[in-house]
Protein backbone atom coordinates (compact mmCIF):
# COMPACT_ATOMS: atom_id res chain seq x y z
CA UNK A 1 0.00 0.00 0.00
CA UNK A 2 1.27 3.63 -0.96
CA UNK A 3 2.67 5.61 2.17
CA UNK A 4 0.61 8.48 1.43
CA UNK A 5 -2.99 6.37 1.36
CA UNK A 6 -1.18 5.05 4.53
CA UNK A 7 -0.72 8.75 6.02
CA UNK A 8 -4.41 10.04 5.02
CA UNK A 9 -6.20 6.68 6.96
CA UNK A 10 -4.23 7.98 9.93
CA UNK A 11 -4.88 11.51 9.45
CA UNK A 12 -8.92 10.33 8.97
CA UNK A 13 -8.37 8.41 12.07
CA UNK A 14 -7.28 11.33 14.21
CA UNK A 15 -10.04 13.80 12.81
CA UNK A 16 -12.63 10.50 14.16
CA UNK A 17 -10.82 10.89 17.42
CA UNK A 18 -11.57 14.45 17.74
CA UNK A 19 -14.98 14.24 16.93
CA UNK A 20 -15.63 11.57 19.08
CA UNK A 21 -13.90 13.68 22.25
CA UNK A 22 -16.09 16.48 20.82
CA UNK A 23 -19.48 14.04 21.86
CA UNK A 24 -20.43 12.67 18.25
CA UNK A 25 -21.28 9.14 18.45
CA UNK A 26 -22.06 8.87 14.60
CA UNK A 27 -18.98 9.63 12.39
CA UNK A 28 -18.91 8.72 8.78
CA UNK A 29 -15.15 8.76 7.04
CA UNK A 30 -15.09 7.99 3.66
CA UNK A 31 -11.69 8.31 0.89
CA UNK A 32 -11.03 8.84 -2.76
CA UNK A 33 -7.76 7.50 -3.55
CA UNK A 34 -6.88 9.05 -6.63
CA UNK A 35 -3.43 9.05 -8.78
CA UNK A 36 -2.05 12.89 -8.04
CA UNK A 37 -4.11 13.84 -4.77
CA UNK A 38 -6.16 11.81 -2.28
CA UNK A 39 -9.28 12.95 -0.67
CA UNK A 40 -10.95 11.86 2.88
CA UNK A 41 -14.26 13.41 4.57
CA UNK A 42 -14.69 12.93 7.88
CA UNK A 43 -18.34 14.39 8.79
CA UNK A 44 -20.33 14.33 11.94
CA UNK A 45 -23.85 15.06 12.04
CA UNK A 46 -24.45 14.95 15.72
CA UNK A 47 -22.67 17.58 16.83
CA UNK A 48 -22.00 21.44 16.29
CA UNK A 49 -18.72 22.68 16.91
CA UNK A 50 -17.91 26.15 19.12
CA UNK A 51 -16.19 28.80 17.28
CA UNK A 52 -13.36 28.46 18.99
CA UNK A 53 -12.91 25.16 18.32
CA UNK A 54 -13.82 25.62 14.80
CA UNK A 55 -10.54 27.92 14.64
CA UNK A 56 -8.72 25.71 16.81
CA UNK A 57 -9.09 23.24 13.63
CA UNK A 58 -8.59 26.15 11.06
CA UNK A 59 -5.41 26.69 12.82
CA UNK A 60 -4.56 23.38 13.21
CA UNK A 61 -3.81 23.05 9.03
CA UNK A 62 -2.39 26.59 8.55
CA UNK A 63 0.94 26.35 7.19
CA UNK A 64 2.69 24.10 4.65
CA UNK A 65 2.33 19.78 4.41
CA UNK A 66 5.60 19.01 5.55
CA UNK A 67 6.69 15.13 4.46
CA UNK A 68 9.58 15.16 6.57
CA UNK A 69 7.87 15.26 9.61
CA UNK A 70 4.97 13.53 8.62
CA UNK A 71 7.06 10.54 6.79
CA UNK A 72 9.18 9.68 10.18
CA UNK A 73 6.86 11.02 13.08
CA UNK A 74 3.58 9.87 11.44
CA UNK A 75 3.22 6.55 12.85
CA UNK A 76 2.55 8.62 16.14
CA UNK A 77 -0.89 9.60 14.61
CA UNK A 78 -3.79 7.56 15.77
CA UNK A 79 -2.20 5.57 18.62
CA UNK A 80 -3.16 7.44 21.85
CA UNK A 81 -5.85 6.33 23.80
CA UNK A 82 -5.81 9.52 26.31
CA UNK A 83 -4.88 12.91 24.14
CA UNK A 84 -4.69 13.72 20.24
CA UNK A 85 -1.99 14.44 18.03
CA UNK A 86 -4.04 17.09 16.04
CA UNK A 87 -0.92 19.25 15.24
CA UNK A 88 0.94 16.29 13.76
CA UNK A 89 -2.12 15.86 11.66
CA UNK A 90 -2.01 19.40 10.48
CA UNK A 91 1.87 18.97 9.25
CA UNK A 92 0.40 15.83 7.06
CA UNK A 93 -2.41 16.86 5.31
CA UNK A 94 -4.34 19.58 3.55
CA UNK A 95 -7.46 21.46 4.23
CA UNK A 96 -9.56 21.55 1.46
CA UNK A 97 -13.00 22.43 3.64
CA UNK A 98 -14.83 22.76 6.99
CA UNK A 99 -18.08 22.70 7.54
CA UNK A 100 -19.83 23.80 10.32
CA UNK A 101 -23.46 24.23 10.59
CA UNK A 102 -26.27 23.62 13.54
CA UNK A 103 -28.56 21.03 12.21
CA UNK A 104 -26.45 19.75 9.34
CA UNK A 105 -23.30 18.93 11.74
CA UNK A 106 -20.08 19.27 11.11
CA UNK A 107 -17.93 18.57 7.84
CA UNK A 108 -14.01 18.38 6.75
CA UNK A 109 -12.52 17.15 3.72
CA UNK A 110 -8.77 16.88 3.60
CA UNK A 111 -6.25 15.71 0.93
CA UNK A 112 -2.84 14.45 0.70
CA UNK A 113 -0.75 15.33 -2.65
CA UNK A 114 0.96 11.84 -4.04
CA UNK A 115 4.67 13.03 -3.81
CA UNK A 116 6.35 14.35 -7.18
CA UNK A 117 9.02 11.71 -7.59
CA UNK A 118 6.51 8.90 -7.21
CA UNK A 119 4.67 10.42 -9.99
CA UNK A 120 7.98 11.15 -11.88
CA UNK A 121 8.68 7.55 -11.66
CA UNK A 122 5.28 6.19 -12.70
CA UNK A 123 5.34 8.47 -15.71
CA UNK A 124 8.03 6.72 -16.70
CA UNK B 1 -23.16 29.43 12.63
CA UNK B 2 -20.16 29.79 9.62
CA UNK B 3 -20.29 28.22 6.18
CA UNK B 4 -17.85 30.43 4.38
CA UNK B 5 -15.39 28.77 1.74
CA UNK B 6 -12.32 28.69 3.77
CA UNK B 7 -9.48 31.28 2.88
CA UNK B 8 -6.08 29.98 4.12
CA UNK B 9 -4.18 32.68 6.23
CA UNK B 10 -0.86 32.84 4.85
CA UNK B 11 1.47 31.34 6.18
CA UNK B 12 3.85 32.08 8.70
CA UNK B 13 5.58 28.80 8.62
CA UNK B 14 7.19 29.52 5.51
CA UNK B 15 8.65 32.81 6.63
CA UNK B 16 10.19 32.10 9.87
CA UNK B 17 11.38 28.89 7.79
CA UNK B 18 13.83 31.32 5.83
CA UNK B 19 14.76 33.07 9.06
CA UNK B 20 15.62 29.44 10.52
CA UNK B 21 17.94 29.27 8.01
CA UNK B 22 20.09 32.55 8.73
CA UNK B 23 19.65 31.26 12.51
CA UNK B 24 21.66 27.90 11.60
CA UNK B 25 23.92 29.76 9.39
CA UNK B 26 24.71 32.08 12.49
CA UNK B 27 24.60 29.19 14.55
CA UNK B 28 27.77 28.27 12.13
CA UNK B 29 29.71 31.71 12.17
CA UNK B 30 29.73 31.27 15.69
CA UNK B 31 31.50 27.97 15.73
CA UNK B 32 33.38 28.87 12.88
CA UNK B 33 34.57 32.17 14.84
CA UNK B 34 34.95 31.11 17.77
CA UNK B 35 37.16 27.92 16.36
CA UNK B 36 39.58 30.14 14.83
CA UNK B 37 39.77 32.52 17.14
CA UNK B 38 40.64 29.93 19.88
CA UNK B 39 43.49 28.63 17.36
CA UNK B 40 45.22 32.47 16.58
CA UNK B 41 44.44 32.04 12.81
CA UNK B 42 46.61 29.17 12.61
CA UNK B 43 45.83 27.23 9.85
CA UNK B 44 48.32 24.40 10.46
CA UNK B 45 47.16 23.74 14.31
CA UNK B 46 43.52 24.01 13.11
CA UNK B 47 44.11 21.18 10.03
CA UNK B 48 46.39 18.94 12.70
CA UNK B 49 43.62 19.65 14.98
CA UNK B 50 41.19 18.31 12.64
CA UNK B 51 43.66 15.73 12.23
CA UNK B 52 44.15 14.12 15.17
CA UNK B 53 40.03 14.46 15.87
CA UNK B 54 38.91 12.81 12.64
CA UNK B 55 41.94 9.46 13.43
CA UNK B 56 40.89 9.65 16.73
CA UNK B 57 38.10 6.71 17.95
CA UNK B 58 35.24 8.05 19.15
CA UNK B 59 33.54 5.72 21.53
CA UNK B 60 32.18 7.43 24.15
CA UNK B 61 33.72 9.38 25.93
CA UNK B 62 35.82 11.17 23.14
CA UNK B 63 36.28 14.82 24.61
CA UNK B 64 37.84 16.70 21.49
CA UNK B 65 38.94 19.21 23.65
CA UNK B 66 41.22 17.47 25.55
CA UNK B 67 42.74 15.89 22.41
CA UNK B 68 43.19 19.09 20.25
CA UNK B 69 42.21 21.80 22.57
CA UNK B 70 39.16 24.38 22.13
CA UNK B 71 39.91 25.77 18.57
CA UNK B 72 40.20 22.40 16.15
CA UNK B 73 36.61 21.05 18.23
CA UNK B 74 34.82 24.36 17.80
CA UNK B 75 35.78 24.50 14.12
CA UNK B 76 35.18 20.76 13.14
CA UNK B 77 31.69 21.37 15.18
CA UNK B 78 31.38 24.07 12.40
CA UNK B 79 31.95 21.74 9.41
CA UNK B 80 29.49 19.52 10.63
CA UNK B 81 27.07 22.22 10.70
CA UNK B 82 27.89 23.18 7.19
CA UNK B 83 27.32 20.16 5.75
CA UNK B 84 24.07 19.55 7.52
CA UNK B 85 23.47 23.02 5.97
CA UNK B 86 24.24 21.78 2.24
CA UNK B 87 22.05 18.67 2.62
CA UNK B 88 19.26 20.43 4.31
CA UNK B 89 18.86 23.09 1.41
CA UNK B 90 19.52 20.14 -1.10
CA UNK B 91 16.44 18.47 0.59
CA UNK B 92 14.28 22.35 -0.37
CA UNK B 93 12.24 21.63 3.07
CA UNK B 94 10.76 24.27 5.86
CA UNK B 95 13.74 24.53 8.40
CA UNK B 96 11.27 24.28 11.76
CA UNK B 97 11.64 22.99 14.93
CA UNK B 98 12.93 19.49 14.57
CA UNK B 99 15.63 20.64 11.81
CA UNK B 100 16.90 23.58 14.33
CA UNK B 101 17.31 20.62 16.68
CA UNK B 102 19.07 18.36 14.63
CA UNK B 103 21.51 21.18 14.00
CA UNK B 104 22.17 22.05 17.26
CA UNK B 105 22.42 18.49 18.35
CA UNK B 106 25.42 17.63 15.58
CA UNK B 107 26.64 20.78 16.68
CA UNK B 108 27.21 19.43 20.23
CA UNK B 109 28.07 16.58 19.30
CA UNK B 110 30.12 17.37 17.07
CA UNK B 111 32.47 18.44 19.87
CA UNK B 112 32.66 15.11 21.36
CA UNK B 113 32.30 12.27 18.55
CA UNK B 114 31.05 12.82 15.84
CA UNK B 115 33.28 15.08 12.75
CA UNK B 116 33.60 16.32 9.40
CA UNK B 117 34.77 12.60 8.10
CA UNK B 118 32.28 10.27 9.97
CA UNK B 119 29.54 11.51 9.86
CA UNK B 120 28.87 10.89 6.26
CA UNK B 121 28.24 7.01 5.75
CA UNK B 122 25.58 7.86 8.02
CA UNK B 123 23.98 10.30 5.82
CA UNK B 124 24.97 8.02 2.73
CA UNK B 125 22.99 5.19 4.18
CA UNK B 126 19.81 7.04 5.11
CA UNK B 127 20.22 8.47 1.69
CA UNK B 128 19.77 4.73 0.03
CA UNK B 129 17.12 3.89 2.56
CA UNK B 130 15.26 6.79 0.49
CA UNK B 131 15.66 5.35 -2.80
CA UNK B 132 15.34 2.11 -1.96
CA UNK B 133 11.75 3.63 -0.69
CA UNK B 134 11.09 5.76 -3.85
CA UNK B 135 11.13 8.55 -1.75
CA UNK B 136 12.83 11.97 -1.63
CA UNK B 137 15.74 12.43 0.16
CA UNK B 138 14.08 15.24 1.98
CA UNK B 139 11.50 12.92 3.50
CA UNK B 140 14.08 11.54 5.50
CA UNK B 141 16.27 14.34 6.56
CA UNK B 142 15.47 14.15 9.88
CA UNK B 143 16.40 10.78 10.61
CA UNK B 144 19.72 11.60 8.19
CA UNK B 145 20.45 13.97 10.61
CA UNK B 146 19.93 12.82 13.69
CA UNK B 147 21.15 9.04 12.56
CA UNK B 148 24.74 10.58 13.07
CA UNK B 149 24.73 8.78 16.64
CA UNK B 150 26.22 5.78 15.49
CA UNK B 151 29.26 7.92 13.68
CA UNK B 152 31.83 5.99 16.25
CA UNK B 153 31.43 2.98 14.37
CA UNK B 154 32.91 4.08 12.06
CA UNK B 155 35.36 5.75 13.43
CA UNK B 156 36.21 2.75 15.36
CA UNK B 157 36.01 0.59 12.30
CA UNK B 158 38.42 2.40 10.59
CA UNK B 159 40.98 3.66 13.05
CA UNK B 160 40.35 1.33 15.90
CA UNK B 161 40.54 -2.57 14.85
CA UNK B 162 44.09 -2.15 13.07
CA UNK B 163 42.56 -3.19 9.78
CA UNK B 164 45.05 -2.35 6.92
CA UNK B 165 44.35 0.97 5.10
CA UNK B 166 42.20 1.11 2.66
CA UNK B 167 40.36 -1.56 3.70
CA UNK B 168 39.78 0.24 7.00
CA UNK B 169 38.02 2.97 5.27
CA UNK B 170 35.81 1.11 2.84
CA UNK B 171 35.21 -1.30 5.76
CA UNK B 172 33.93 1.57 7.81
CA UNK B 173 32.23 3.27 5.07
CA UNK B 174 29.86 0.47 4.46
CA UNK B 175 29.23 -0.55 8.33
CA UNK B 176 28.29 3.51 8.93
CA UNK B 177 26.28 3.04 5.75
CA UNK B 178 24.33 -0.12 6.60
CA UNK B 179 23.51 1.52 10.33
CA UNK B 180 21.98 4.28 8.45
CA UNK B 181 20.16 2.59 6.55
CA UNK B 182 19.10 0.63 9.06
CA UNK B 183 18.22 3.50 11.69
CA UNK B 184 15.57 4.68 9.23
CA UNK B 185 12.75 1.97 9.52
CA UNK B 186 13.74 1.26 12.90
CA UNK B 187 13.27 4.65 14.37
CA UNK B 188 9.54 4.92 13.14
CA UNK B 189 8.64 1.67 14.78
CA UNK B 190 10.68 2.63 18.00
CA UNK B 191 8.51 5.58 18.11
CA UNK B 192 5.74 2.75 19.27
CA UNK B 193 7.38 1.64 22.38
CA UNK B 194 7.44 5.37 24.08
CA UNK B 195 5.09 6.94 21.84
CA UNK B 196 6.52 10.11 21.70
CA UNK B 197 7.89 10.95 25.10
CA UNK B 198 11.38 10.67 25.10
CA UNK B 199 12.66 13.76 22.98
CA UNK B 200 15.87 11.65 21.58
CA UNK B 201 14.23 8.52 19.53
CA UNK B 202 17.35 8.27 17.35
CA UNK B 203 19.22 7.55 20.66
CA UNK B 204 16.82 5.12 21.48
CA UNK B 205 16.75 3.34 18.19
CA UNK B 206 20.75 3.58 17.77
CA UNK B 207 21.25 2.37 21.17
CA UNK B 208 19.39 -1.02 20.02
CA UNK B 209 21.25 -1.41 16.87
CA UNK B 210 24.65 -0.27 18.73
CA UNK B 211 23.51 -2.99 20.79
CA UNK B 212 23.38 -5.43 17.56
CA UNK B 213 26.69 -4.19 16.51
CA UNK B 214 28.37 -4.72 20.16
CA UNK B 215 27.18 -8.24 20.46
CA UNK B 216 28.88 -9.11 17.19
CA UNK B 217 32.05 -7.51 18.26
CA UNK B 218 32.33 -9.61 20.78
CA UNK B 219 30.87 -12.41 19.50
CA UNK B 220 34.03 -12.72 17.09
CA UNK B 221 36.21 -11.77 20.00
CA UNK B 222 37.09 -8.17 18.81
CA UNK B 223 38.19 -5.45 21.50
CA UNK B 224 37.17 -1.88 21.06
CA UNK B 225 39.85 0.25 21.71
CA UNK B 226 38.46 4.02 22.93
CA UNK B 227 39.16 5.52 25.78
CA UNK B 228 38.02 8.13 28.76
CA UNK B 229 38.91 11.44 27.63
CA UNK B 230 37.61 14.63 29.27
CA UNK B 231 38.89 17.98 29.70
CA UNK B 232 38.50 20.15 32.35
CA UNK B 233 37.61 23.71 31.17
CA UNK B 234 36.59 26.53 33.46
CA UNK B 235 33.62 28.35 33.10
CA UNK B 236 34.71 31.97 32.47
CA UNK B 237 36.30 30.59 28.94
CA UNK B 238 33.38 29.62 27.35
CA UNK B 239 30.20 31.24 29.63
CA UNK B 240 30.73 34.60 28.17
CA UNK B 241 30.23 33.92 24.47
CA UNK B 242 27.00 31.46 25.19
CA UNK B 243 25.71 34.12 27.21
CA UNK B 244 25.78 36.20 24.59
CA UNK B 245 25.01 34.00 21.59
CA UNK B 246 21.66 33.00 24.44
CA UNK B 247 21.21 36.55 24.97
CA UNK B 248 20.87 37.07 20.81
CA UNK B 249 18.62 34.45 20.67
CA UNK B 250 16.17 36.46 23.16
CA UNK B 251 16.44 39.32 21.81
CA UNK B 252 15.84 38.40 18.48
CA UNK B 253 13.15 36.86 19.33
CA UNK B 254 11.96 39.68 21.06
CA UNK B 255 12.03 41.44 17.84
CA UNK B 256 10.63 39.14 15.44
CA UNK B 257 7.08 39.02 17.72
CA UNK B 258 6.14 41.31 19.59
CA UNK B 259 3.26 39.67 20.98
CA UNK B 260 5.90 37.17 22.40
CA UNK B 261 4.40 37.12 26.22
CA UNK B 262 1.09 35.90 25.56
CA UNK B 263 2.69 33.27 22.84
CA UNK B 264 5.51 31.84 25.18
CA UNK B 265 2.57 31.55 28.18
CA UNK B 266 0.99 29.33 25.89
CA UNK B 267 4.36 27.61 24.78
CA UNK B 268 4.70 27.00 28.12
CA UNK B 269 1.37 24.85 28.23
CA UNK B 270 2.70 22.60 25.78
CA UNK B 271 3.53 19.30 26.98
CA UNK B 272 6.52 18.81 24.81
CA UNK B 273 5.68 15.52 23.36
CA UNK B 274 6.74 14.34 19.63
CA UNK B 275 5.71 16.33 17.63
CA UNK B 276 5.96 19.82 19.31
CA UNK B 277 7.15 21.96 16.74
CA UNK B 278 7.14 25.35 18.45
CA UNK B 279 8.72 26.87 15.49
CA UNK B 280 4.90 25.35 13.27
CA UNK B 281 2.63 26.73 16.70
CA UNK B 282 3.90 29.25 18.20
CA UNK B 283 6.31 30.91 15.84
CA UNK B 284 10.29 31.13 15.21
CA UNK B 285 9.74 34.64 17.37
CA UNK B 286 8.84 33.18 20.66
CA UNK B 287 10.70 29.36 19.75
CA UNK B 288 14.40 31.80 19.83
CA UNK B 289 13.29 33.22 22.77
CA UNK B 290 12.57 29.81 24.64
CA UNK B 291 16.10 29.09 23.16
CA UNK B 292 18.01 31.38 25.12
CA UNK B 293 16.00 30.75 28.07
CA UNK B 294 16.82 26.92 27.98
CA UNK B 295 20.67 28.33 27.31
CA UNK B 296 20.68 30.44 30.33
CA UNK B 297 18.77 27.77 32.73
CA UNK B 298 20.99 24.96 31.60
CA UNK B 299 23.88 27.09 32.31
CA UNK B 300 22.96 27.76 36.13
CA UNK B 301 22.59 24.30 35.84
CA UNK B 302 26.21 23.23 35.03
CA UNK B 303 27.17 26.24 37.42
CA UNK B 304 25.38 24.58 39.69
CA UNK B 305 26.98 21.02 39.41
CA UNK B 306 30.05 22.46 38.86
CA UNK B 307 30.47 20.94 35.76
CA UNK B 308 33.58 21.27 33.50
CA UNK B 309 32.62 23.28 30.55
CA UNK B 310 34.38 20.86 27.89
CA UNK B 311 32.81 19.26 24.37
CA UNK B 312 30.46 16.35 26.05
CA UNK B 313 29.04 19.13 28.38
CA UNK B 314 28.67 21.87 26.08
CA UNK B 315 27.35 19.14 24.04
CA UNK B 316 24.52 18.78 26.41
CA UNK B 317 24.03 22.45 26.38
CA UNK B 318 23.30 22.82 22.67
CA UNK B 319 21.58 19.77 22.03
CA UNK B 320 19.26 21.49 25.45
CA UNK B 321 19.17 25.03 23.01
CA UNK B 322 18.14 22.93 20.11
CA UNK B 323 15.69 21.35 21.58
CA UNK B 324 14.03 24.42 23.28
CA UNK B 325 12.08 24.88 19.91
CA UNK B 326 11.14 20.93 19.47
CA UNK B 327 9.50 20.39 22.93
CA UNK B 328 11.74 21.45 25.26
CA UNK B 329 10.85 24.50 28.31
CA UNK B 330 11.42 25.44 31.41
CA UNK B 331 8.29 23.84 32.53
CA UNK B 332 8.63 20.44 31.23
CA UNK B 333 12.61 20.03 31.55
CA UNK B 334 13.25 20.89 35.25
CA UNK B 335 11.55 18.24 36.82
CA UNK B 336 13.45 15.49 35.39
CA UNK B 337 16.86 17.34 35.52
CA UNK B 338 15.61 17.69 39.45
CA UNK B 339 14.81 13.62 39.91
CA UNK B 340 18.32 13.12 38.17
CA UNK B 341 20.11 15.77 40.83
CA UNK B 342 18.13 13.57 43.83
CA UNK B 343 19.40 10.72 42.21
CA UNK B 344 22.63 11.34 41.61
CA UNK B 345 22.95 12.48 45.42
CA UNK B 346 21.25 9.47 46.58
CA UNK B 347 23.42 7.39 44.99
CA UNK B 348 26.81 5.85 44.26
CA UNK B 349 27.58 8.01 41.88
CA UNK B 350 27.85 11.50 43.04
CA UNK B 351 27.16 14.58 41.42
CA UNK B 352 30.38 15.11 40.66
CA UNK B 353 30.90 12.17 38.11
CA UNK B 354 31.19 13.12 34.36
CA UNK B 355 28.78 10.49 33.35
CA UNK B 356 26.06 12.29 36.34
CA UNK B 357 27.05 15.39 35.05
CA UNK B 358 26.10 14.60 31.83
CA UNK B 359 22.63 12.56 32.96
CA UNK B 360 21.76 15.58 34.01
CA UNK B 361 21.46 17.89 31.09
CA UNK B 362 20.53 15.06 28.86
CA UNK B 363 17.11 13.86 31.16
CA UNK B 364 15.82 16.42 29.41
CA UNK B 365 14.86 14.00 26.71
CA UNK B 366 11.62 12.74 28.80
CA UNK B 367 10.18 16.32 29.53
CA UNK B 368 7.65 15.51 27.84
CA UNK B 369 6.68 12.71 30.90
CA UNK B 370 6.42 16.32 32.92
CA UNK B 371 4.61 18.30 30.60
CA UNK B 372 2.23 15.31 29.98
CA UNK B 373 1.80 14.37 33.50
CA UNK B 374 2.94 16.74 36.05
CA UNK B 375 6.06 17.12 37.98
CA UNK B 376 5.65 14.76 40.31
CA UNK B 377 6.09 12.29 37.66
CA UNK B 378 8.88 14.37 35.26
CA UNK B 379 10.76 14.25 38.86
CA UNK B 380 10.34 10.06 38.96
CA UNK B 381 11.03 10.31 35.18
CA UNK B 382 14.15 11.75 35.94
CA UNK B 383 15.59 9.26 38.94
CA UNK B 384 14.47 6.57 37.03
CA UNK B 385 16.67 7.75 33.89
CA UNK B 386 19.73 8.19 35.91
CA UNK B 387 19.57 5.14 37.13
CA UNK B 388 19.05 3.50 33.69
CA UNK B 389 22.08 5.67 31.87
CA UNK B 390 24.89 4.55 34.32
CA UNK B 391 24.60 1.00 33.05
CA UNK B 392 23.03 1.00 29.41
CA UNK B 393 26.10 2.48 27.79
CA UNK B 394 27.76 -1.22 28.37
CA UNK B 395 25.16 -2.58 25.90
CA UNK B 396 26.30 -0.69 23.07
CA UNK B 397 30.01 -0.20 24.15
CA UNK B 398 29.63 3.25 23.69
CA UNK B 399 28.93 3.28 20.04
CA UNK B 400 26.12 5.09 20.57
CA UNK B 401 26.97 8.85 21.30
CA UNK B 402 22.92 9.25 22.35
CA UNK B 403 23.27 7.24 25.56
CA UNK B 404 21.28 8.83 27.20
CA UNK B 405 18.44 8.88 24.30
CA UNK B 406 18.55 5.29 24.89
CA UNK B 407 18.04 5.40 28.33
CA UNK B 408 15.26 7.75 27.87
CA UNK B 409 13.86 5.63 25.63
CA UNK B 410 13.87 2.68 27.93
CA UNK B 411 12.47 4.97 30.78
CA UNK B 412 10.04 6.87 29.11
CA UNK B 413 8.39 3.16 27.73
CA UNK B 414 8.63 1.93 31.09
CA UNK B 415 6.87 4.52 32.79
CA UNK B 416 4.27 5.16 30.72
CA UNK B 417 2.00 2.40 30.72
CA UNK B 418 1.80 3.13 34.18
CA UNK B 419 1.42 6.88 33.43
CA UNK B 420 -1.39 6.60 31.48
CA UNK B 421 -3.68 3.78 33.95
CA UNK B 422 -3.20 6.05 36.66
CA UNK B 423 -4.89 8.69 34.68
CA UNK B 424 -7.50 6.66 33.18
CA UNK B 425 -8.44 5.15 36.67
CA UNK B 426 -8.35 8.39 37.88
CA UNK B 427 -10.75 9.60 35.33
CA UNK B 428 -13.19 5.87 36.08
CA UNK B 429 -12.22 5.03 32.60
CA UNK B 430 -10.72 1.49 33.54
Amino acid sequence: MKSDATQLMRVAEEVLKYFYLKGSRSVKVSYDFGEERSFCAVSAKDIFLPVADEEYLRRVFDGPVQPEVANYYGTLVGRRRDSLEMELVGAMAELEDLRNEEGSGVAIILSRREIDYRTAQKAR
Amino acid sequence: MTNEPFIPPPSDLELDAKRARVLLLGLFAFLAVFGLVATGFNPERLLRGLGAIILSPDILINDYMSITGVGPAYFNAALCVLAALILINASRINVSGPVIAAVFTIAGFALFGKNIANIWPGFLGAFLYSRASRRPFGENIIVALFGTALAPLSSEIAFGLGIATPWNIAIAFVAGAVVGFLLSPVARHALDFHRGYNLYNIGFTAGLIGTVAMSGFKALDIQLTGGFNWAEIPAMSMLPYLSALFLSLIIAGMIMDRGWVAAYRRLLSSPGRLVSDFVRYYGLGVSLINMGIMGFIASAIMLLIGASWNGPMLGGLFTIVGFAAFGKHPRNTLPPMLGAMAMAMMSRYGLAAPGSQLAILFVSTVAPVAGEYGPVAGFVAGMLHFVLVQVVGTLHGGLNLYNNGFAGGLAAGLILPVLEWLREWRRHEI
